[in-house]
This record gives C-alpha cells, sequence and structure tokens, in this order.
C-alpha cells in the first residue's frame, strides 16, 4: 500500500509513518509534504500511484482544503487534526474519515481497516458537504478596519466604508460620512482583502463599494464615470477593458 | 464606531479573559501532546525539556486568573516557555528572538499579551525551512514593548488558531489611555505595547 502524508509538524509525521510502518511493514510512504504549494506539485506527477492520504488541515501555506481547488484529487483521504469542534463535528456528520492528534496505533489500525473494508472514496460531493458544514467554502474576507487617529486606535467597520483611494502612494478610506482616513493596505492588497461581491477596483486609484456608487454616466464609447458618494476631488472613470467585468458585477 | 470603554463593564472584562483562557488550553494542549509522542521515542531529553516547559505554560494559564498586571519578567518567562513548544512543534521554521532590557523587567503589561501576539503570528504568515517566521520581542527606551515578526502573510487567516490582536487592543484600551499600535509595511509586521509602571493603577474612569 502506497501512503502520503501531508502534515506540516515534521515530528508528527515522523510518529505517523513510524505508526503505519509498525501496523504494516510492507506499507510504502512515498512522501511526507509540509505545503499545500508542493502536495499540489506531487499530486500532480503521483495521484496514480497512491492508495490513500493522510492529511493534517493546518499546512504551512494554508488550510489543506485548498489543495482541491488545484487538483481533482482521486484519493481517499483521512483527515488529522489536533482539537477543533466545528471540523470534527464536520467529519462526524459527513463520515468522513479523521483521526485526532496524538494518533495512536490503536485508532490508526482501526482507521485503515476500516478503509480497506470500505475503499470508500472521498468524493467531490462529500468535499462540497464538508467544506459547507466549515464554512470554508468561501474565503475570509475582512469585515473591519483597525486605524490610528492621532494617539486613539479605531475600528471602522467594512459597511461604513464608501470607498478606498490613493493619492501620492498613499490609500485612503472614505467613510459614508465623508472621513478620510489613511490606511497601511496597498490598493492592490485591499483588492484581495474584501468581498469582491461589494467592491471593485474601477481604476488604479480607487477601489469602490457598491452602495457608495449613487450614478454610472456613459462618458464616450470606451469610458464611463461614476459618481460617487460621498464625492471624491477626483473624477472617477472605468476604462475601456473594465466596463464588461463591472457591468457583470453590477448585475450578480 | 462604538466606544466600548463606557459600554464594556468590568464583568465583560472578566468573561472576555475566561474565554481567552479556554481558547488556548485545547488546541495547544493536543497539538503539544502530538509532538511529544513523536519526541519521546527519538529524543527522551528534549522531551523532558519539552514537559517542563508544558507545565510552565499551564501553571501559568491557571494563576493568572485576573485582569491583573504583570510584570515584563515573568511575563517573558512565560513567553520563553510557550515559544520553545511552538519552536520544537515547528522546528527550523519559526523562531522567537527575545531582546528585551533588563531594566524593563520589573515594568507591566496584562498577561497573555505576549502568547497571543507571537500566536498572532503563527495565524497570520506562512513558515518553511527555506522561509522561517521569525517574532522578535524587543522593548525600547521610551518604556514600550515591540513585537515584530517578517511578514510572509497567508492567503487565508488559520481559523484553527483564535483572533488575538483585536483582543490585545480591546482589552488595552479598557485598561489604559495608552494605546496599543500596529503598523504594517512590505515585509514587516509590527505591534508596539505601552508598558506600565508597575503601581499603575486602572484610570478611575473604567
Amino acid at each position: 500500500m502506497n501512503v502520503l502524508i501531508i502534515e506540516d509538524e515534521d515530528l508528527t509525521a515522523e510518529r505517523l509513518e513510524s505508526l503505519l510502518l509498525r501496523y504494516d511493514p510492507t506499507i510504502q510512504v512515498l512522501d511526507k509534504i509540509p505545503s499545500v504549494r508542493e502536495a499540489v506539485k506531487f499530486l500532480q506527477g503521483h495521484m496514480s500511484e497512491l492508495d490513500l492520504v493522510f492529511m493534517d488541515i493546518h499546512l504551512e501555506d494554508d488550510l489543506c482544503f485548498r489543495i482541491f481547488d488545484q487538483i481533482n484529487l482521486q484519493v481517499p483521504i483521512i483527515f488529522t487534526t489536533a482539537f477543533d469542534e466545528y471540523m470534527i463535528r464536520a467529519f462526524k456528520v459527513n463520515s468522513i474519515d479523521y483521526l485526532l492528534k496524538p494518533v495512536s496505533l490503536e485508532n490508526l489500525s482501526a482507521a485503515i481497516d476500516k478503509f480497506k473494508s470500505m475503499k470508500r472514496q472521498f468524493s467531490r460531493t462529500d468535499l462540497d458537504t464538508l467544506l459547507q458544514a466549515i464554512g470554508q467554502n468561501k474565503p475570509e474576507y475582512k469585515t473591519r478596519f483597525m486605524v490610528t487617529v492621532g494617539t486613539r486606535i479605531r475600528t471602522i467597520d467594512v459597511a461604513e466604508v464608501a470607498y478606498f483611494f490613493s493619492e501620492e502612494k498613499v490609500t485612503f478610506m472614505v467613510t459614508k460620512d465623508n472621513q478620510r482616513l489613511p490606511i497601511d493596505y496597498s490598493l492592490d492588497k485591499l483588492t484581495t482583502m474584501l468581498n469582491p461581491d461589494e467592491f471593485f477596483r474601477a481604476n488604479r486609484q480607487f477601489l469602490a463599494s457598491l452602495s457608495s456608487i449613487k450614478n454610472i454616466h456613459t462618458y464616450s464609447q470606451s469610458k464611463l464615470k461614476l459618481e460617487l458618494a460621498p464625492a471624491p476631488k477626483a473624477e472617477v472613470f472605468i476604462g475601456k477593458e473594465k466596463i464588461t467585468p463591472f457591468k457583470d458585477w453590477l448585475d450578480k | 464606531m462604538s466606544d466600548s470603554r463606557d459600554i464594556l463593564p468590568n464583568v465583560h472584562f472578566q468573561a472576555q479573559f475566561a474565554a481567552l483562557k479556554n481558547q488556548v488550553s485545547p488546541h495547544f494542549l493536543f497539538n503539544s501532546l502530538s509532538v511529544l509522542s513523536s519526541l519521546v521515542r527519538k529524543d527522551p531529553d528534549l522531551s523532558e525539556q519539552f514537559i517542563d516547559h508544558m507545565a510552565r505554560v499551564y501553571r501559568y494559564l491557571l494563576e493568572q486568573k485576573d485582569d491583573q498586571l504583570v510584570t515584563l519578567g515573568t511575563e517573558i518567562e512565560f513567553a520563553r516557555s510557550y515559544a520553545f513548544i511552538q519552536e520544537v512543534r515547528f522546528a527550523r521554521k519559526f523562531k522567537v528572538h527575545f531582546e528585551c532590557n533588563e531594566a524593563a523587567a520589573s515594568l507591566t503589561l496584562l498577561p497573555f499579551t505576549l502568547q497571543l501576539l507571537i500566536e498572532n503570528a503563527i495565524r497570520h504568515n506562512r513558515m518553511s525551512a527555506s522561509e522561517p517566521l521569525t517574532v522578535t520581542i524587543c522593548t525600547r527606551a521610551d518604556g514600550q514593548l515591540v513585537v515584530s515578526n517578517n511578514l510572509q502573510i497567508r492567503s487565508v487567516p488559520d481559523r484553527t488558531i483564535p483572533q488575538g490582536l483585536s483582543t490585545i487592543c480591546q482589552r488595552y484600551e479598557m485598561y489604559t489611555e495608552q494605546v496599543v499600535q500596529v503598523t504594517e509595511s512590505s515585509e514587516q509586521f509590527q505591534v508596539t505595547v505601552p508598558l506600565l509602571p508597575s503601581n499603575y493603577e486602572r484610570a478611575e474612569a473604567f
């Protein structure tokens, strides 16, 4: 039996390997991999050689579920986790195999015996149900910002933000009640951190929330002009190449 | 924005503190045991040290019952044990440097501040043997504590680790006029925490 261990703690991976060999010395651990990036790379070349994958939830660069975004994994999986009530409940409800850390030989043996008798394939549907159950099917977007005004720290809810703009390499947040606050993130960074259903990158200088857009004018064949509230100092245009994505976004 | 100082009585503070302690324990405990179960055969001496540090961490968790300030010296001792465990767990990938001035050891701060900031760095950053995550804890001459790390931001924060930074900011906001400052550049994330004199009295308004 060929096995892959995906685990970011070297010691835990080694322990799992030694337990597997104690269970059955003929088991081949093809590799021990600590990150999503390396797991995807390995699986692209070796998926057909594998009989079973042990997969930790927390990996060096991301949660293991991101592996499934990049690869259609056709190998049975046994998840391993230390302690996570939600996760464990999700596993139980969806009868997905999992092992609790520290892994004991007894539990490991039971899990592999079960796998051998059922040869149950972890399907796309199982995965979707699992992701749904643990709220991992959508990325976590920023919900508020901490800003420092003088010596005081404040938090601003994302819902209070009208738009972000950059001016001479400084990024500003403009709230619906028209406060301008400098923040430490670039517009590029903000674009990835905020819910794309709510915010649209109009151009290099502006990232606008849906609710801040009061009017949209056709300015010329290749340009739209946005009227934002509160009114910014500069005019806001959407260039030719962004018109289609913008219309798609409005029509979501 | 609401002014949390006015609406959050002491009771809330205590409850939050209790929740904080519960969050840290189970996840940390089982991960540590998992590491230990491997270490125990491989390196008995290191296992012994590991157990010793685990005991220190849990003793501290039990001892800090209230929102009482602790001295930086005491908190650092705890943070060293906590860091030791994480460094063994993520060998070659994670490191904490302590560069604190002896003179600051008798100044005080809210308990678990350092541990939460170390944990926060793990929550938000990637780490690997080729790109380790390094946290540096140092004191400044003006009586501020600075905790910084190299930025290797994860695309999604690891939600198996509790959110710690906002907790720290809120706790300090309730405790003192002095602010916790968070600054971020493209390479570095830095949190500056005020150190308070050992006779510091929580401001009357609270």
